[in-house]
């Protein structure tokens, strides 16, 4: 052991401290690069995280939108961009859900944000949304990565992107997708499944045995169901799922005349009270009937002779605003074709469109100087605008 | 040594910027598959209830569907690339194909009672979503507004489709959409009142940071004050109040005057001549 010390040169040990100090050195080099990579995460996270974008598609084809993003918390307000022109329902809030006041000029809203550090915008708008036969699209041109919830029942048939995931929440097709440009193409409930045939079937089945175990006869829906049940068997899902439906509809029918025909039956009123009662029933009926007429009748042509109104033409509207949506084309297509002016209940029947879905379409109409409503004998009027005024 | 050091800062330098962004590029393969495959489902049932299918559709249909089964081939090898392209490609197919067999203008007839459900199906779920960020909203702000008859009213709409009553749930609907746009003015007339008070405390907190603000540069003027006085001469455009304490001296004469909406053009401008 002594002899090993005494042979061991000096320089040796210089080494051996050399590399030690050099290890000592670049060691805390190497924790500060452990370090810094540590905090890249959270401060990626951080920075790369303030902006959220979601887009929720309704059957309908409104968009509702929720953008949530930082902004300078030593400005009195802030500017943003909105995806669409038209803009409903706009409600702005603050980091901790105070509500900010907000201006509204086409497609940018000014929020006075006055010290906030981050600001949530939610609104819904049609103009992300457009429509060719049974085909929806959505299109939408984003600085950021953004999701989609697409409506239920809906399939896609067409995406001018590739997405980044996709999940299945609550029977929504739920997608993340790149920033830019994007087109999804997708079709609303003519794909059926076997579960949702099987579940029509099964919920009309339901019903019809209900009715029948009170009493009540439902010979038309069972053929309707039997129908339903062909179709399922021939793998004709889609179909088999209207016919179920349609069979349920008729099922209530049947009930409602069983309901009435019990209840007339009921009444143990002398046939001739009947006769009477009817004939004056009738009679009030007409006499209403024959006042309203007059009413209309005596407001209608007033309308038309006092503005002198000639209808535009439909083409020069679509050539003006060639950025028309395809089922207000429809619309306009449906006034022009009327004259250039009818009710909007006349709309609704033709299109059997919900109210608040036909008066949101007028509404846009209108914002878009195609049409104008006047109120007509408590009724909606409306009119397509002439060229010149579409034009202003 | 000093090489060294510096390749590994370039090293974790490179980690940094890249990680992320290689994160977010691969996408889910699954997804595309699935999409592509519902998509092909989709219109695999829709030329079934063709009866004289142009040939331009079959072959179309062939095209996308042989790129569905070469994007589930470039999965399995995982071969991102690959899939994307197959996958882009097979939705463009598909896309083509649905647009044929719409101007085929063969569409079967719809049931439209069924067309009329989901549409309301849908209001009644965008309006009850309104409904409860419009609530949260109101809570939060301690702002009155009663939402029962819109509870009710929802109810009521729901129960009405599911009873085939679709005139009545239309009804109701309309109601509760009229009460979803008098509670959205009703708080928006509140964050209207409220403006004026907070902007009368931001503009306060904007006095006492700038009055901070305005100390330290003068503590800094008095040490560095030849580049100081060379920024202000460079900077003919800017206005006198470009300094903080200026600044504060103007903000706070608009403040005690009541003059809160001029004192904010004067933040926002100062604030416009920082950047």
């Amino acid at each position: 052991m002594i002899a090993v010390q005494e042979v061991l040169p000096e320089g040796m040990l210089f080494v051996r401290i050399n590399c030690i100090l050099t290890t000592m050195v670049r060691a805390p080099v190497i924790a500060a690069c452990f370090v810094l990579l540590v905090l890249s995460s959270f401060v990626q996270y951080a920075v790369g995280s303030p902006k959220v974008l979601d887009f929720t598609i309704y059957t309908d084809g409104t968009t509702h939108v929720f953008y949530q993003t930082d902004v300078d918390s030593q400005s009195p307000d802030s500017a943003l961009n909105l995806y669409g022109n038209s803009i409903e329902n706009l409600v702005v809030q603050d980091e901790n859900g105070t509500l900010l006041s907000s201006r509204v000029n086409q497609s940018t809203a000014t929020v006075e944000t006055l010290g906030s550090s981050t600001i949530k915008a939610d609104y819904d708008t049609p103009d992300l949304i457009s429509k060719n036969g049974k085909t929806w699209t959505f299109h939408v041109n984003s600085t950021i990565d953004y999701s989609i919830l697409l409506p239920k029942n809906s399939v896609i048939v067409g995406m001018s992107v590739s997405p980044l995931n996709m999940q299945i929440v609550d029977d929504q097709s739920l997608i993340s997708l790149p920033s830019g440009s994007a087109e999804i193409n997708y079709i609303i409930g003519v794909l059926g499944t076997s579960q949702t045939a099987t579940l029509a079937i099964q919920k009309a089945q339901d019903f019809i045995n209900t009715l029948t175990s009170t009493g009540v006869k439902t010979p038309m829906a069972l053929a309707k169901l039997e129908e339903a049940k062909l179709d399922f068997n021939q793998g004709k899902y889609s179909d088999a799922e209207s016919l179920a439906a349609a069979a349920k509809s008729l099922a209530l029918q049947e009930q409602q005349t069983t309901n009435s025909v019990s209840n007339i039956s009921s009444d143990n009123l002398p046939i001739s009270v009947l006769i009477v009662g009817g004939i004056i029933a009738a009679g009030a009926a007409g006499f209403m009937i024959m006042k309203r007429k007059r009413s209309s009748n005596s407001i209608t042509p007033n309308v038309i002779t006092k503005n002198n109104y000639i209808a535009p033409d439909k083409e020069t509207i679509y050539k003006l605003k060639p950025e028309l949506r395809q089922d207000d084309k429809d619309i306009v297509a449906f006034i022009s074709e009327k004259g250039g002016q009818v009710f909007e209940s006349e709309l609704r029947k033709k299109f059997l469109m919900p109210r608040t879905t036909m008066w949101r379409a007028v509404k846009r109409l209108e914002r878009e100087d195609v049409i104008e409503i006047e109120k007509v004998d408590q009724q909606n009027l409306i009119k397509l605008r002439k060229p010149e005024e579409t034009e202003k | 040594m000093k090489a060294l050091a510096i390749i590994f800062l370039a090293l974790v330098g490179t980690l940094i910027i890249n990680g992320p962004i290689q994160s977010y590029a691969d996408p889910q393969l699954d997804a595309l598959l699935q999409i592509a495959t519902q998509a092909r489902e989709n219109l695999k049932m829709n030329i079934s209830q063709i009866n004289n299918v142009p040939d331009e559709i079959t072959r179309l249909f062939k095209q996308g569907s042989d790129e569905t089964d070469a994007l589930s081939n470039a999965i399995d090898k995982k071969d991102v690339v690959s899939a994307r392209q197959h996958f882009l490609s097979a939705m463009n197919f598909f896309k083509t194909t649905n647009d044929k067999i719409n101007s085929l203008n063969v569409t079967q007839v719809n049931n439209q009672q069924q067309t009329d459900t989901l549409q309301l199906q849908s209001e009644i779920t965008r309006l009850a979503k309104i409904g409860e960020t419009l609530k949260t909203i109101a809570i939060t702000n301690h702002a009155s507004f009663d939402f029962t008859q819109f509870d009710q009213l929802i109810q009521k709409a729901k129960q009405d489709l599911d009873n085939g009553n679709i005139s009545e749930a239309s009804k109701s609907i309309e109601e509760a959409n009229h009460i979803v746009i008098d509670a959205h003015q009703s708080l928006t007339n509140v964050a209207k009142q409220r403006t004026p008070d907070r902007a009368k405390d931001f503009t306060e907190k904007q006095i006492e940071r700038l009055d901070k603000m305005g100390s330290t540069s003068t503590q800094n003027s008095m040490t560095q004050a030849p580049k100081v006085s060379t920024t202000s001469k460079t900077s003919s455009n800017f206005t006198s109040y470009e300094n903080p304490k200026d600044t504060v001296a103007k903000l706070k004469k608009l403040a005690a005057a009541g003059k809160v909406d001029e004192a904010l053009k004067v933040i926002k401008s100062f604030e416009a001549h920082q950047k």
